[in-house]
This record gives C-alpha cells, structure tokens and sequence, in this order.
C-alpha cells in the first residue's frame, strides 16, 4: 500500500490539488476572485513536476501489470506538467465566468494525459483517454459569451465522442481476440489469434483503433476538428490542446500500437499494414497541413493547420521508432517535444496577449516592432522555431528526427518533410512579415501581465537555449532513457 | 577560442553596440557598421598575410559540439585553406564596401546595420566552416537575413522578390539539408575531409548519387545555373543596391564555393561523369546571359544578366577541373565580387541622383559627372574583361583550361566574351555619353562615395595586373583537388 503511495504520487497530488479546487470554488462568495484557486492549481503542478523528479530512474509497475512508469514515461511527463505550467500562468488574466471549474478541469485533464501515457491496459487506457477529453470538452466551451467557443465545443464533443466510440470498437476486438485487456501480455495472444487464423480480425482492429489515435493527433484526414475548435476555444485551452493533449495522444499512440504488435508473429502485420497506414497519415498531414496554413487569415486558425502539419513531423519520428526501436529516435521524438513545446506555447501567449479581447487576425500585428520590439522579436523567434531555422530548437528538432528516418531508409518521408517545411515557410515569414514590413493601424499600446511575460520569456530562453547547446538535452536523454 | 571565432564574435559587438544606440541616431549606426566592417577586414588582411602556402587546413579549432545517434559526434570545427581564404578575404572587403554604401538607406537604420552585420557573420560563417552541419547553420543565416534586407528596403516590388527569394533559396537550403543528413547518416560524419575520404572509398552507388545531386541542385540554384535564375533576377532588380553589392559580389559565389567544396573536392568521381553536362550548363549560362543582356532596357537588368553570363564562366572553369580552369573558377568568382560591388554602387549613386535606371531617361551623364562616368567606364571595361583588369585573367584562364579538355566547348565559349563587350558598351554609351533626355540636378560623386569606389578599382586593377597576388594562396589546395578528381 504505502509503495503504491509512492509511486503514484506525481498523480495523488494533483487528485490533492482537484479537490482543494473544489472545496474552495464551493467555500468561495459568487463575486469574490478566483486567484487563491488559480495558486493552489499552479502549485499543485509545481509539487507533481518535483514528484517526478524524485521518482529517478526506478521502473514502476503496479496494479498486476496495468500501469507502467519508466524514465522515458516520466520525462513525458515532465513535459506534459512543464505545459499545463504554462497554460496555468497564461489563464491568469483569461476572461472566464466559472474561473474555478476552469482550474479545476485543467488539473483534471492533466491527471488524465498523465495516466493515459502510463497505463498498459486496455480499460485504464480507455478511462484516462475520458477523463482527458472530457475535461478538453468543457474547457473548449468555457467561455460561454463567445457564440464560436460553444460551437466549437460542440464539434469537439460530436467528433470526440465518435472517435472514442471507435476506439472502443477497436480494442473490443483485441480484447476479443487475445482474452486479455493487458497490454504487457496481449501481444503474444494476439500472435497465436494471427496463427489460428483471425487475420482479417486483427486489422479490422487496427483500422477502428486509428481513427480514435489519428483524431486524438489531429492528423490528415481525422484533423477536421482542429482548425473550429483550436479557433473557437479560449487562447489558453487552445494552448492546452496544442501541447499537452497532443504530446499526450501521441505517446499514448505509439505506447498502443508498440504494445500490441510488439510479439515477433505480428512483425509481419507491423510492416505490412501499421507501418504503411501511419505513413499514409503522416505525409496527408504534412502536405495538407502546411498547404492549408497558407491561405488562412486568422493566426489560432493558421496555428491549427500548422500544428497538423507538426503532428505530420512526429509521426515521422513515431514510425522510426516502431521501426528500428532505437533510443535515438526516442530522443529525437522528445527533442521535437520539447521544441515544439516552448514554440507553441511562446506563439500562443504573444498572440494572447497582442490580441486581446480581439479576433486574431494576422493585421493586429502590424507594425508591433514599433509598438513593442521585445514581442515582435519574441514571436518572430517562436515561429522561426517552428518553421526549423538553424539556431532555434525547432532545427535541431527537426534534424535529428530527418537522421533517424533517413537512417530508415524512409526517403520519401524525408523528401516529403523538407519540402513542407520549405512551404510552412511562406506562412510563417508572413506573419513576421506583418510585424516588420507593414506600418500600423492601430497604435494601441501592448501591454502584459507578469505571468504571461514569464511564460514568453521561457520558451524564449529555452528556444535558444536548445538550439544553441543540443548536447545537454540529448546527452541527458540517453543517459536516462538509455 | 581562436582568431577565427572571434572574427564571427566581432559583428555582434557591433549589433549590440547598435541596440544600445537610440533610434535616431543614423550617423552613429553607420559608423558603427563602417568601423565593425573594417575592423574585420583587417583581421582578414592579417589572415591571409600570416597565411603559409601549403595546401593544409589552417587557424584550425576544433570543439565537440553535440552527438546523435550512433553515427558520431557534430562538431564545432572553422579552419582556412587556399580556397576559402580569398573568399573569406573577398567576403570582408564586399561586406566594408556595402557598408559603406549604404549611406543611400535612410529608413530603420537601426534594424538595417543589424541585420547587415549578422548577415556578414553568416557569409564569413559559410567560408569558414569546416563541416557541412556547420555551413549549413551560417547558409541559413544569409537566407534569413537576405528575406528582411529585401523586403524591407527594396523597391517597388520587394515583397515579390523577398518571395522569390524564400521559395527558391527555401527550396535549395531543404535539398542541401536532405544532403547533409544522408551524408550524416551514410559516412557517421559531416567533417569536409572525413566524407571526402570516404566517399573516395565508395564506388558510387544510387544513394551516394541522390546525395550528390542534391548538393549540386542546392548550389545550382545558388549560383544560379539557368533554369533557377528567376529569383536572383528579382533581387539584382527589386533589392537596394547596397543589398545587391553583398547579393551579386557574395552570395551568388557561395554557389561556386559550394560547388567546388562538395562538387569538385569531396565528390570528386561522381563529378567526373557530368563534367560534359557542367559544361553545356555553362555555355548555356554564358550565352543566355549575355543575349538577354543585349536586349535589357533597364541598367540593373542588364547587370542581372550579365551575372548569370558570368557565373557560366565560372562553371566552365569548374567543368575543366585542370588548376588553370580551377584558379580561373576562383578568380572569376573573386574578380565579378568586386566589379559587381563596384557597379552596384554606381548604381546606388546614379539613383540617389536621377530616381531612374531605367537606359531611356539616362544618358550625357557624362558631362554633369565626370568622375562618375570615368569609374562607371572602368567598371564596364572591367566587365567585358579588358587585359589589365581582373575580369580578363579569371576569364581567360577559365577559357584556357577548358581548352585543354573541351577544345571545342571552348571556342564557343569565347562568344561570350565578345557578346559581353557589346552589351557592356551599349550600355555604357546609353548612360554617359547618349543623348541626355531628362534634366536632373546632378552632383558629382564626393569623397563619401569616390574614396570606396576607388578602392575598389585599386583592387580590380592589382589584380588584373599581378593575379599570383590572390593566386599564390590558392595554388596548393587546387592543385590537390585537381590531382585527385583527373589523377
């Protein structure tokens, strides 16, 4: 019991901090600030961060095999908490009525992102994936004056819920086929099914299972929602989903499908079909990603479509895993993760706080090198970052994860990925364009909360930072994974 | 750290000195440009004379930087040889020069002189870098920065040509990336001279010979080589001229650099195959340049032309890869630098002055400015390759050493040469001595804009007289490339 304690505590915590929330939104007078909720939630997910850390290097597995822990999760995790931080701080000055539900479903979604990457059994894994897109529902919906966020909430729920419904299909199958919800023990059972003749079985699962992963990833063609909802949700939740959510989904994806096919009798099935499948996935999001960016105004909007075509990058990175199971893929999956991450958030919080209560078209930029240099500067870095310009993180991102699948002999996916790239960087350039090039119309003076300037002025550093010193990331990396 | 750090340290004192000035302060942010500009040449200067004639790696430094993966380590690695030096050399001198001339910016001086100094560290950078991770980090610089300097400073049409820039160069950069990460993962090094010797191992295979066409097609739109020349026109066109002195006098040679460094030296065999193509290209370069230039009506477009004539004959002396044709390739590369520098800062001047450059509203320039058109006249004989100036030594020992492969690739080539005096003159005549159409109030040029031009001019003239000057340092690790790509 008291090991169990332990090893979950990085969760426990947070589970602490949700029902603090609670209580105090409840104790709390209807009129009175919010902010003494919005601290209990930032340290809640400062105290599960410091957790983690302390949990080193040990391999955890509990509950007869059905939750798993090993330095590579944790250090997802990391991620996953480092995110949520940010969002956190970013939602200080957010305009939300019901401001402690808010805290509340933040936290909530963070414990489910965090037990869905740990989980090894089918059920636990379907439960987590719940509690985490349950909660992005509401929070999507929050801002209930804004006739877009409920609407965008709506098609996150049509579309989540059918997805999760066909997610469920899929793993009834397995479940089916095997007799086991366990991950860790499902494979080899699956491996006799496969002998005994259930083939057609097997990838009628595997086919249901990637509509449920390609919508948690956004990817070409399960992506139809991102662009309404990632437009319509409040900034901060859009950030939310961009980051956690989605690091979330794709180690949950890879987690899944590497534990189902890892026996030696599915290798077949793994190459002939897994493999290929997410490829087909990986290039649509690339291509149509980053074509789709190209035409849009409205900046969340082109950020949506530019995150598809990121989700189309690390599926690459994803496919070299499952392909060669190297430790250096891994690291440049989590490279990207961590680019990408201090990108986002960076590009995010800027355009929340030039935006303000206005829609974020790309002219409420114009001219911001005069209104304010350190933003423009900033943003301009951030979506350098994401367009892969040499000195940022997003580069070396970038390069390590073209190493690892052209070490595959993936060459099609590599030509694919840098001539992409080299169309993201007209949308991108087009944008700082509009900060540097056109004169303003409006002279409006930017002004930013504290928590706001911390969160730019971290990704900002650490943009830098890991663009410029890639051997303390990566060394560390294969150190503790390794 | 080494001297060759401290060069690329050297521009960002100056960005930060400029930060720390006040917007409005124009006067101090050109000297500040001007000063940082010169105090590196000045360090080139006492590199290329403490320089010792062999062909090895010199001023080399060496630092593990990051590893990934099994194959090994990146690393932080600048040295200088013979063939990089002069461009280095060439990079510093244009970069003063530009500096210098852009007395004709008046908006965001501020934002301007930053971006310029990070640009030079990038181009210094290139010629710097040892291996192919490391050129391609200062090769993005350029291209980052080249997109703000156009498109911010440009003409009338900037953002199209900022655009065409992007595409282009944003094509080029992605096969040179695809290129570096094959050899990355092929070789488990990105060192010059650890793939070269690896690559002489190999006997080229399909990959090996993606990866070189990708490196080729990089550069080729680099330099540019005919059908990718669009982008360069635009820019030679819609970007200032101090931009167009750094674009036409540099940039345009990373593409030959770029080509001889991983075309001739590292993959040597495989260029041995094409060798025949790389001729026909540059004919092709050579001649479409100089007839489109005939026909142009406007100065910076016949300058633009005559740029893509040149970089053909730049080709042909690559194509020879005997020393002569290599040192012509170099020489070529150094010689147009200049007199492209020169030009474009004619060009600037007569613009500042007349708002036109287009050939029908100039002419009789002559006579309001005769200094002017005396230095335009050396520039233009420069530019048709008058013995005596630099343009006739590069052009000729391109010539004579694909005479001694391609007798008869050659004969043709000396076309070029004759088309080039007729389109230099026209345009020459039209502009000092033609009929003058419009009354401008012109001045002639002062010491501001004569004293650089004259330096220039200085330089063009030294080495058209005594070429062992840039010549001698080259010899050594020319004649290694050329033993080893015909031995």
């Amino acid at each position: 019991m008291r090991e169990m304690v332990m090893h979950l505590s990085p969760e426990w915590i947070l589970l602490v901090g949700i029902a603090l929330v609670l209580i105090g939104e409840i104790l709390l007078h209807k009129d009175s600030s919010r902010s003494m909720l919005g601290i209990i939630a930032i340290l809640t997910v400062l105290g599960s961060g410091t957790l983690l850390i302390l949990q080193g290097k040990e391999v955890i597995t509990l509950f007869d095999g059905s939750y798993t822990s090993d330095p590579f999760i944790r250090s997802i995790k990391g991620l996953l908490v480092a995110g949520t931080l940010f969002v956190l701080l970013l939602s200080w000055t957010e305009k939300i009525v019901a401001k402690g539900e808010y805290y509340l479903l933040v936290l909530a979604a963070l414990l489910g992102a965090m037990s869905l990457i740990s989980s090894s059994d089918l059920i636990f894994l379907f439960v987590s994936l719940e509690l985490l897109s349950l909660s992005a529902y509401v929070l999507v919906g929050m801002q209930q004056d804004r006739l877009v966020s409920s609407e965008a909430a709506w098609k996150y729920v049509i579309y989540g819920g059918a997805s999760s419904a066909f997610l469920l299909y899929g793993m009834s199958f397995f479940y089916g086929l095997s007799g086991t919800t366990n991950l860790t023990k499902i494979s080899g059972n699956l491996a006799v099914a496969y002998v005994n003749g259930y083939e057609l079985f097997l990838y009628l699962g595997f086919v249901l299972l990637l509509v449920g992963i390609g919508f948690k990833l956004a990817a070409v063609p399960f992506h139809m929602w991102a662009p309404d909802v990632y437009q319509g949700a409040p900034t901060t939740v859009t950030t939310f989903l961009a980051i956690v959510s989605k690091i979330a989904g794709f180690i949950f994806a890879l987690r899944l499908i590497s534990m189902l096919f890892a026996s030696g009798g599915l290798q077949s099935i793994l190459h002939s079909m897994v493999v290929p499948s997410l490829l087909i996935l990986s290039m649509l999001s690339m291509i149509f990603g980053n074509v789709t960016a190209l035409k849009q105004h409205h900046l969340k909007r082109m950020l949506a479509y530019s995150s598809i075509g990121h989700a189309g990058y690390m599926l690459v990175a994803v496919i070299s895993i499952l392909l060669d199971k190297q430790e250096s893929s891994l690291s440049s999956l989590y490279y990207y993760f961590v680019a990408y991450l201090l990108a986002s958030a960076g590009t995010f919080a800027t355009i929340h706080v030039i935006a303000k209560d206005r829609s974020p078209d790309r002219k409420v930029l114009s001219g911001l090198y005069k209104r304010s240099p350190g933003l423009a500067f900033s943003l301009s870095v951030f979506l350098l970052s994401l367009a892969g310009i040499p000195f940022t993180a997003g580069f070396i991102g970038k390069f390590t994860i073209l190493v690892s699948a052209f070490g595959n002999s993936m060459y099609w996916l590599t030509g694919t990925m840098l001539l992409t790239t080299v169309i993201s960087y007209f949308y991108y350039f087009r944008v700082i364009r509009q900060m540097y090039w056109q004169e303003d119309e409006d002279v409006s003076q930017v002004t930013m909360h504290w928590s706001i300037g911390i969160v730019i002025t971290f990704s900002l550093i650490g943009t830098f930072f890991f663009g410029i010193m890639p051997n303390v990331l990566l060394q560390n990396l294969s150190n503790w994974i390794g | 750290m080494g001297i060759l750090s401290y060069l690329l340290v050297i521009p960002f004192i100056g960005i930060l000195l400029l930060l720390c000035l006040p917007n409005k302060a124009v006067f101090y942010h050109r000297m500040v440009s001007n000063l940082i500009t010169f105090v590196v040449f000045c360090v080139s200067i006492y590199l290329f004379s403490s320089f010792s004639i062999d062909p090895s790696l010199q001023f080399v430094e060496h630092t593990n930087w990051f590893s990934f993966g099994s194959s090994g380590g990146i690393d932080y690695s600048l040295g200088l040889d013979g063939l990089s030096l002069p461009m280095l050399v060439l990079t510093t001198f244009v970069s003063f020069i530009a500096s210098v001339a852009s007395i004709y910016i008046k908006k965001r001086t501020k934002t301007y002189f930053s971006l310029f100094l990070l640009l030079e560290v990038g181009m210094m950078g290139v010629f710097l870098a040892t291996n192919l991770f490391l050129f391609f980090l200062f090769f993005e610089i350029t291209f980052v920065t080249m997109f703000f300097l156009i498109g911010i400073w440009g003409y009338n049409k900037k953002e199209r040509a900022a655009y065409h820039f992007l595409i282009y160069n944003g094509l080029g950069s992605a096969f040179l990336l695809i290129a570096i990460v094959g050899i990355y993962v092929v070789f488990g090094s990105v060192e010059y001279e650890t793939v070269r010797k690896l690559v002489a191992l190999d006997i080229p295979s399909p990959l090996s010979w993606t990866l070189f066409v990708c490196l080729l097609l990089a550069f080729a739109i680099k330099l540019p080589i005919f059908p990718f020349h669009r982008w360069m026109l635009l820019v030679h066109v819609e970007a200032p001229p101090s931009v167009v002195i750094i674009h036409a006098g540099i940039l345009l040679k990373i593409g030959a650099y770029g080509i001889l460094r991983f075309g001739v030296s590292m993959f040597s065999s495989h260029m041995n195959y094409i060798a025949t193509i790389l001729v026909v290209l540059g004919l092709i370069n050579l001649l479409y340049g100089a007839i489109l230039a005939f026909a142009q009506t406007e100065l910076k477009r016949v300058l633009a032309y005559s740029s893509i004539s040149h970089m053909g004959i730049i080709l042909l002396g690559v194509a020879a890869g005997n020393v002569i044709g290599l040192q012509g390739a170099v020489l070529q590369s150094v010689s147009h630098g200049l007199i492209s520098a020169l030009f474009f800062f004619l060009v600037g001047a007569l613009y500042e002055r007349t708002k036109s450059t287009q050939l029908e509203d100039l002419g009789g320039i002559a006579k309001s400015m005769p200094v002017y058109s005396g230095i335009l006249m050396i520039a233009s004989l420069g530019l048709l390759g008058l013995p005596g100036l630099s343009g006739f030594v590069s052009e000729f020992f391109s010539l004579l050493g694909l005479f001694e492969k391609y007798p008869i690739y050659a004969a043709v080539g000396t076309l070029g040469l004759i088309l080039a005096a007729v389109y230099t003159l026209r345009a020459l005549m039209e502009v000092s001595f033609g009929k003058q159409q419009k009354i401008f109030t012109t001045t002639d040029i002062g010491w501001k804009e004569g004293l650089p031009m004259f330096a220039l001019v200085l330089i063009i003239l030294s080495i058209g007289i005594y070429p062992d000057l840039i010549s001698h340092t080259l010899n050594g690790t020319l004649e290694t490339i050329a033993s080893e790509w015909r031995g």
